[in-house]
């Protein structure tokens, strides 16, 4: 594996991110089904994910550097489930049988999650690290202490890029004159 | 925007971001001279920091529920001879799926459950072949049949039932605007249903208008018959119905006490299912604020007749009275009992009432008596306790996030409520557990949630932060305040400062409150101020309850640290705040009155605070809370005060009531500690020395230990000096020598008690001059933070009288009976009736006959007689004393 391809957008290396994509997806099933009522989390599934492609062909340099990719993957995996998540709601017209909670679910915006990975993919092309940083955050619910040792940075600096990304992402969200990223 | 100036931006923006918020403006200033359209461009980007949402902008992780993740597991997959087609519902108990059958045997539809493995328990799988094929062959128009149930792949349990498409029987009801004789036929069939499951002797367990749908041709399908028991095994209800216990609205009582469910529990839903069709409400929601309210409801509220509850436009109350009325009770007895003996009985009741025939369900001739029935189930309401705690613990706090994150969302019943309702639902039982479950079989348990809690990752910080509260909650109740304090602590780490403001300040809170039982004045004041100042500043986005919450802490904190006042003021903008809140009874509104009762009485105002109490008692008896241990800590308090308001004699009988009702409860705690002393004080004032004696030795010996108050051994020492044991007076100054003199030099509200036992001794020692001194001293330290008196001021006025005369200072005796009086009668409950302002006139009556002044003397006896005889009694030292200068006087 070329650690070449890593800084490009995942468009221009298909394969690897399908492969990827599927992989992760797998390790996720097998968990929930494992552990069927636990929230997976997000790194120990990269962690995982790792594993499983260093046994196999693909290889990269480290570890690290494999999760900043598997992140973004794992961005794109995340809101295709929310995706599905509302076609299957809104298909879901008539009451069929009960279930013990009549209580409405936590709704995470589909919307918004869309524009937000869209900003972070322009945001990738001037600073991919500050758009890695936050699939690693947002995404994948890395603490700022792991995000640190494994780019070999200070928390603070980490903090530091953390505030910047927000920044730059709340002004290219909410800013109308286009002038933002 | 280019590279270069990308990178440019992105440098500056680091710069500046690495400077506190003060310096940047200064900073862009500097920028501005030097590259104008640059620094306009950082100065933009910055500006963003300052806009509303920004704070919360990808504040923490996505939270990724599990639930998200298996929807697309199961479509295409084949669970016995079904294939799943699509997903039809999700819930946090699990999902239901569409599915058909492949083998061509059976071409309907079907509907498969997937349950949550963590729902079904480990002796599932054979359960679920056995209880499978019991149901299996249920056959009935009216019930959905269960098809087939089973555990895919050993860990994944599922269910396959007939496929019914309607609506919930209330909604059907409504949308046809159907009438009172109409509904009545259509609960008839669901009746009839429900009796033939029972003749096969399967109890449904979880009857409830989402589970009885009415088809588009208009038929009645009851679902899940039997599902729940296939669920639970034989476990408790309230183990196994957990999914329930959160809106508990149509469980039976004997279900929330853990009794396993018969045919008469069939009965009360029906009863209840019956009550909202003909009145669209619910018997016993009419103003519960909470799970724990509605539980207790369930459990002791009788049910609001449909007649005052009609809510049906096509029904009038008119034709709800009576009969109808009649039935609904005795369908919805609390006692199992007491309803109707089977559902063919139910029915037949309403068939009559149809049929214009006499009912059989009458009316209550006596007023039931709810109480009675949680009386008999004492026993059972701890284990639903237990049986509540122990699932918790067991299953683990990963099932309770759920748990809780869902409550959060249960807009039906908390509103916008954050509150732990299943820490609040457990403190009302547990509050009632006394030894049953002793801290060392607690303490493991805890310790395992604790780690359970602090190890797991949260898809939301707040569902951390209240389970770490709620725990620290149970190790302030195991007395490891250390470890309240650090669990809180760590919930406010998970918040952190950018998190949710009002959580965080209530975690202030909190952390306020347990310092202030550490005895540490100066944190706790800190703590509180600055959740106050949060919550003030915040306004009505706080909803007031919470504010309250801070303002009793806030009094009680005010109170530890002598500041009367503030106390008092605190504790009212509480109830202030809870009564505009709309709260005006339940446990919060309880707790408030209790606040600001001890904050007056602590600043003296004991018939206000027995004024309180007394609305609090009353209130207590009203739902029935007034034999569990809230109502006698009420009781207690009032009690307290009246002995302190002069009240000695009625004190003295409550005390003893009391005492005989904490033995019931038997339970070993502060609060029973301070029976023994609350009594013993009330025996010394009535000079019954050698029964308080035994009781405030008892008092002391459990008081023991470096944090232990001084007030039991005050007392004992008071009491062993009046007894005439100077020697043991003497003794157990000494014992607890280094504490009393810490407490004269701190200045605590116990140095003038210290002063004036230190005076006593020393008159009962034979040196009144050192005790005159010491009075003298213990008089300066008689004031609260405020400078007012406190309650050691009348008192030690009185002991000064009594020197006074001694050395035949008859002036100066009166001057200090004008001062214990003064005392007196600001503190008493009643100012026509006190003791102590008995014992004042009655010293004032002694100097005047040491002045000569006769008259006077017998007409502050009279007077001092008419406050001693009721309150002290008629062979008390100082009754008798007042009696012989009134006929002393004569008799000259």
């Amino acid at each position: 594996m070329d650690s070449e391809l890593l800084g490009k957008p995942p468009g221009e290396n298909a394969r690897l991110f399908a492969h990827l994509y599927q992989h992760l997806r797998d390790i996720a099933e097998r968990e929930l089904r494992r552990n069927a009522w636990l929230s997976v989390s997000a790194s120990t599934l990269l962690h995982e994910a790792y594993l499983g492609m260093a046994n196999g062909k693909a290889s990269f340099p480290d570890e690290s550097r494999f999760i900043g990719y598997a992140a973004r993957v794992m961005r794109g995996m995340i809101i295709d489930l929310v995706r599905e998540r509302r076609t299957l709601k809104r298909g879901a017209g008539f009451h069929i049988t009960r279930l013990p909670t009549e209580i409405e679910e936590h709704e995470i915006e589909e919307h918004g999650l869309c524009r937000l990975s869209d900003a972070l993919d322009l945001l990738a092309q001037h600073e991919r690290e500050l758009a890695e940083l936050v699939d690693l955050r947002y995404f994948c619910g890395y603490t700022f202490d792991e995000i640190a040792a494994q780019r070999g940075m200070s928390k603070r600096t980490v903090q530091r890029d953390w505030e910047k990304a927000r920044v730059l992402l709340f002004k290219e969200l909410h800013d109308s004159s286009g002038e933002a990223l | 925007m280019d590279s270069a100036q990308w990178a440019a931006l992105s440098r500056l923006l680091d710069q500046v971001l690495d400077l506190e918020a003060a310096d940047r403006d200064a900073w862009l200033t500097r920028l501005a001279a030097a590259d104008p359209p640059m620094a306009e461009r950082v100065a933009r980007a910055l500006a963003v920091c300052s806009e509303e949402q920004f704070a919360s902008f990808l504040a923490e992780p996505l939270p990724i529920a599990a639930e998200m993740l298996p929807t697309v597991t199961f479509v295409g997959r084949r669970v016995g001879p079904y294939q799943i087609d699509a997903q039809i519902g999700r819930g946090g108990m699990g999902s239901v799926w569409r599915a058909h059958r492949v083998d061509g045997r059976y071409d309907g539809t079907v509907a498969v459950k997937f349950i949550h493995a963590a729902w079904v328990g480990h002796a599932a799988e054979a359960r679920f072949r056995t209880e499978g094929n019991l149901l299996g062959r249920l056959s009935h128009p009216n019930i959905a049949r269960l098809l087939d149930a089973g555990i895919l792949e050993g860990n994944q349990p599922y269910i396959v039932l007939e496929y019914v498409e309607g609506d919930p029987i209330d909604v059907h009801c409504e949308r046809l605007n159907l009438g009172l004789e109409e509904r009545s036929r259509l609960f008839l069939d669901v009746i009839a249903a429900v009796a033939h499951a029972h003749t096969h002797l399967i109890v449904h367990r979880d009857l409830k208008p989402a589970n009885i749908l009415v088809t588009r041709e208009g038929s009645v399908k009851l679902l899940d018959f039997g599902i729940a028991k296939l669920l639970d095994g034989d476990a408790p209800a309230a183990a196994g119905t957990t999914g329930h216990l959160m809106t508990p609205l149509y469980a039976a009582p004997e279900q929330l006490l853990g009794k396993p469910a018969l045919t008469a529990t069939d009965i009360y839903s029906l009863g209840l299912v019956y009550y909202r069709l003909l009145t669209a409400a619910h018997p016993l929601t009419g103003d519960v604020q909470s799970n724990a309210e509605l539980l207790s409801a369930i459990l002791t509220r009788e049910p609001r007749p449909a007649s005052a509850a009609a809510g049906i436009a096509t029904i009038r109350a008119r034709s709800l009275e009576g009969d109808l009325d009649n039935i609904l009770a005795k369908a919805l007895k609390k006692d199992p009992l007491e309803r109707y003996g089977s559902a063919a009985g139910f029915a037949e009741d309403i068939r009559r009432y149809l049929d214009h025939q006499p009912v059989l369900a009458r009316p209550d001739t006596l007023r039931y008596r709810t109480g009675k029935f949680v009386r008999r189930h004492r026993g059972s309401v701890l284990t639903a306790a237990a049986t509540a705690l122990a699932l918790i613990l067991t299953t683990g706090a990963a099932l309770w996030q759920t748990h809780t994150a869902r409550l959060e969302r249960d807009v039906a019943l908390a509103a916008d409520r954050r509150a732990d309702s299943m820490g609040e639902f457990l403190t009302v039982l547990l509050g009632n557990l006394g030894n049953a479950l002793a801290p060392q079989v607690l303490r493991p348990q805890f310790d395992h949630a604790r780690e359970l809690v602090e190890k797991q990752r949260y898809d939301d910080p707040q569902v951390k932060a209240n389970l770490l509260r709620y725990l620290s909650g149970r190790y302030t109740e195991m007395g490891d305040m250390t470890m309240a304090v650090t669990l809180l602590q760590e919930a406010q780490n998970s918040i952190g400062q950018g998190g949710d403001p009002v959580a965080y300040a209530q975690l202030d809170c909190s952390i306020a409150n347990v310092d202030d039982d550490l005895g540490r004045s100066a944190e706790a004041d800190r703590h509180i101020r600055r959740a106050v100042a949060v919550l003030t500043r915040l306004g009505n986005s706080v909803r007031p309850q919470v504010r309250a919450d801070c303002r009793v802490v806030e009094s009680y904190i005010a109170t530890a640290r002598g500041e009367n006042r503030r106390a008092v003021a605190a504790a009212r903008t509480a109830l202030a705040e809870v009564e505009q809140g709309g709260v005006q009874v339940g446990l919060q509104h309880d707790t408030v009155l209790n606040a600001l009762a001890r904050a007056e009485a602590r600043g003296g105002f004991n018939a206000t605070a027995v004024g309180l109490l007394r609305q609090l008692h009353q209130s207590d008896v009203a739902q029935g809370r007034d034999r569990t241990i809230g109502g006698w800590i009420h009781e207690f308090n009032e009690t307290r005060d009246l002995l302190a308001g002069g009240r000695i004699a009625e004190a003295e009988r409550r005390s003893a009531d009391l005492q005989a009702m904490s033995r019931q409860f038997g339970r070993d705690s502060d609060d029973f500690h301070g029976i023994a002393l609350l009594r013993g004080q009330a025996l010394l004032a009535l000079a019954r020395n050698s029964e308080a004696i035994p009781l405030l030795t008892r008092a002391v010996a459990h008081d023991a230990g470096p944090d232990a108050r001084l007030d039991s051994r005050l007392a004992l020492i008071e009491a062993l000096l009046r007894a005439g044991d100077a020697v043991g007076g003497r003794h157990e100054l000494d014992a607890d020598e280094a504490r009393l003199t810490a407490a004269v030099q701190q200045g605590t509200a116990e140095a003038a008690d210290v002063l004036r036992l230190r005076a006593l001794a020393d008159q009962a020692g034979g040196d009144p001059r050192k005790a005159q001194a010491l009075l003298a001293e213990a008089a300066l330290r008689a004031v609260d933070g405020d400078g007012l008196p406190t309650a050691a001021a009348d008192p030690i006025a009185a002991l000064r009288a009594e020197l006074a005369l001694q050395r035949g200072a008859a002036a100066d005796a009166c001057r200090f009976a004008d001062v214990a009086g003064a005392h007196a009668r600001a503190e008493a409950v009643d100012v026509h009736s006190s003791a102590s302002i008995g014992e004042a006139l009655l010293l004032h009556a002694r100097c005047d006959a040491a002045a000569g002044r006769r008259e006077d003397a017998r007409g502050n006896a009279r007077a001092a007689l008419t406050h001693l005889e009721p309150n002290l009694g008629h062979d008390h030292p100082l009754t008798r004393q007042a009696r012989e200068l009134l006929d002393g006087g004569h008799g000259q």
